[in-house]
């Protein structure tokens, strides 16, 4: 218990040491706080650990942590009562439909972001995951686990590049190479 | 700290993140903000039914004589397994279960009444599978899952000033500003707690597909050797007596694996001649969900499947559910889970909010996506008084309340109007579910955690009280 409540004020002081460093002018000060408050984070992380173990340790650290930084940021906000106009913005009715050539366009990316992003991230966590040497069990759970984030990144680069069809060609011929890898190795 | 990211690929990721974020919009919210309440669902469960006794002392003895009332009273057989929830401390209640029927069982070891929460239900059955048929619906939440990596990877790129700006929180009369900063720093210091929220919910709907994958490449497009490796395989046993021992397999354990807290009892191929005992036993400093033990029939024991001692990875998968619903550790945590999650429903609020505010109009979208946000609260609190007053099924009455919600939002032209109007609805329905709920259970009420948690919609409702009171007096009304 003791040594909870040590990991739990640690990481608070961490976090106040962030934010000094974050408040300071003086780049020097700010470097030395910020390198002090990752020295309590991991002092924190290695109580929490110490008290209960890796696992659970973990997850008290984080969670005590976003929740301090939270609780910080709202202790610390700043008051802006400028004589703000409130601005209404004028009712309009009805809706602005995009064209048939937009919707079509805009499901065609969904379809993308949905399925081709999906199966291109599974088939290419299943080969980069199995090239590792480790058991077979450790690979799949690394798969199971980070094949979400290689699906998000896909998602991102198809929404985000200015040309449709390279990201979409991109992403479909990784997909095509990892099946290959896959099926015919 | 300096990061440099080019204004144009900041542009686009703010692009993506908005396509993105827009797309989900409705479904991330209703996850989110189910997903946070269903956090509490073993104490929503226990307010639901507070005349059922909470009791921590059971005996083996007493699970066993449920157990046999139970098979007597299913003519003696089971088409599924038979699962007996023992009492924990986040859930002190035996509960058994076969064949879609659930009794809750007394400390003496009668069944006492079949359990009922159809609150509970609606809450988190829309967290998991939006209402939907399970299979789809759990596949369509996964997905959100991989959605919210998405977002996660393009809010990061786009956030320019994600150093500059770590500590501000600017409040005040521009409310735009005030979201925006809301947005980012819930999102920011959030980061790993939103992280692995993604990544353990992709894995609920969606896992199959991968391991699919995974069984062609490493096991010969064997998928039982696959589920052996991370599962266990399963045991064969003949000639075993149609009532299992558990009172004798529940004592062993004890003597096995002393210090870990048993949660489960399954009958696997329950009332067959292969029928043998899982007991799965959580070990409270693992993240697992809990370590299977087997028995035969007879009480015997046989081996355990080895999550415990297992194969990091193995650990890993086991620990998705606990890492996902902040079940493990003190309560506390529960509360923190909760937190979090409702910090995830505000940043998908606020992200919608500041998009609609930057079309500089305001259409039937802005009435619709306010009609969303609150109605959706609104129909579970409406739904969930209708089911204590008149027993009415919850979900029909949710979606027929939220429909309801807005179509009146979309009636409405002025936009403060519906929200300042949906906020007092809230707030005087708030009120009046934990009124009902003491009213309709006296005096089965007064005990704790059903006080607590009506107390906590008090607390709830005026804090919604206090927000709308904040933006009139900001003059939304003038």
């Amino acid at each position: 218990m003791m040594l909870s409540l040590a990991a739990f004020a640690g990481s608070a002081f961490a976090v106040g040491m962030f934010y000094t460093a974050w408040r300071t002018q003086q780049p020097a000060t700010g470097q030395i706080m910020k390198g002090l408050a990752v020295v309590l984070m991991l002092v924190s992380l290695w109580l929490w650990s110490y008290e209960h173990g890796p696992e659970l340790g973990t997850c008290y650290a984080v969670v005590a942590f976003s929740l301090q930084a939270w609780s910080w940021i709202y202790v610390a906000r700043q008051r802006i009562d400028k004589n703000i106009k409130r601005v209404v913005l004028p009712f309009e009715s009805g809706m602005q439909w995009p064209g048939v050539n937009n919707i079509t366009l805009r499901l065609l990316k969904a379809a993308a972001v949905i399925f081709l992003c999906a199966v291109s991230a599974m088939l290419l966590t299943v080969v980069w995951t199995t090239a590792l040497p480790m058991n077979k069990v450790n690979q799949i759970a690394l798969g199971i686990y980070t094949m979400p984030v290689l699906w998000g990144a896909f998602v991102y680069w198809l929404c985000a590049d200015n040309t449709d069809w390279r990201p979409v060609l991109s992403v479909s011929l990784i997909g095509v190479l990892s099946y290959l890898l896959i099926y015919s190795v | 700290m300096k990061i440099s990211i080019s204004p144009n690929a900041n542009k686009n990721a703010l692009k993506s993140h908005a396509w993105v974020g827009l797309a989900v919009s409705v479904l991330m919210y209703w996850v989110c903000f189910s997903g946070a309440l269903s956090v509490f669902s073993q104490e929503l469960l226990r307010w639901e039914q507070p005349h059922v006794a909470d009791n921590l002392d059971y005996s083996p003895a007493t699970i066993q004589a449920a157990y046999e009332q139970f098979l007597t009273m299913q003519g003696g057989s089971a088409e599924g397994d038979i699962v007996v929830r023992l009492p924990t401390q986040d859930l002190p209640r035996a509960r058994i279960s076969a064949d879609g029927e659930v009794w809750n069982i007394a400390p003496d070891g009668s069944l006492s009444e079949p359990s009922s929460t159809p609150i509970t239900d609606l809450i988190v059955d829309l967290h998991v599978a939006l209402h939907l048929p399970e299979d789809t619906g759990m596949m369509i939440v996964s997905m959100l899952g991989a959605m919210l990596s998405a977002l996660i990877i393009s809010g990061i790129i786009a956030h320019r000033r994600i150093f500059k700006d770590a500590f501000r929180l600017r409040t005040g009369n521009n409310e735009q500003l005030t979201q925006g900063d809301l947005h980012n720093r819930m999102s920011v210091w959030g980061l790993p707690f939103h992280l692995m929220i993604a990544l353990t919910g992709v894995y609920f709907g969606l896992a199959s597909f991968l391991t699919s994958f995974y069984a062609d490449a490493l096991y010969a497009g064997n998928k039982m050797d696959l589920f052996a490796d991370i599962y266990g395989s399963s045991i064969q046993v003949e000639a075993q007596p149609q009532i299992a021992n558990i009172a004798g397999a529940l004592t062993e354990l004890d003597r096995i694996a002393p210090n870990t807290q048993p949660i489960f009892v399954t009958l696997e191929n329950a009332t067959r001649d292969s029928q043998y005992i899982l007991l799965s036993s959580q070990h409270m400093d693992k993240l697992i969900y809990a370590e299977q033990y087997r028995f035969d029939s007879h009480g015997n024991y046989i081996n355990k499947v080895g999550y415990s001692d297992g194969k990091a990875g193995q650990q890993a998968i086991f620990s998705v559910y606990r890492i996902h619903f902040g079940h493990f550790g003190p309560e506390a945590m529960k509360i923190f889970f909760g937190l979090m999650g409702f910090a995830l429903t505000i940043i998908s609020v606020t992200g919608i909010n500041l998009w609609l505010a930057k079309r500089q109009k305001q259409d039937i979208l802005n009435q619709l996506w306010v009609g969303i946000v609150w109605g959706t609260p609104i129909a579970m609190v409406i739904a969930a008084i209708a089911s204590l007053l008149f027993g009415l099924a919850t979900k029909p009455v949710f979606w027929v309340i939220l429909t309801a919600v807005l179509v009146g939002a979309l009636r409405q032209q002025v936009l403060v109007k519906t929200h300042l109007g949906l906020l007092k609805m809230l707030t005087i329905l708030l009120v009046i579910l934990p009124v009902t709920h003491a009213v309709v259970h006296y005096p089965d009420v007064m005990v704790l955690n059903s006080l607590v948690i009506d107390v906590a919609f008090v607390v709830f409702a005026a804090c919604v009280w206090r927000y709308r009171d904040s933006r009139i007096r900001k003059g939304w009304l003038s």
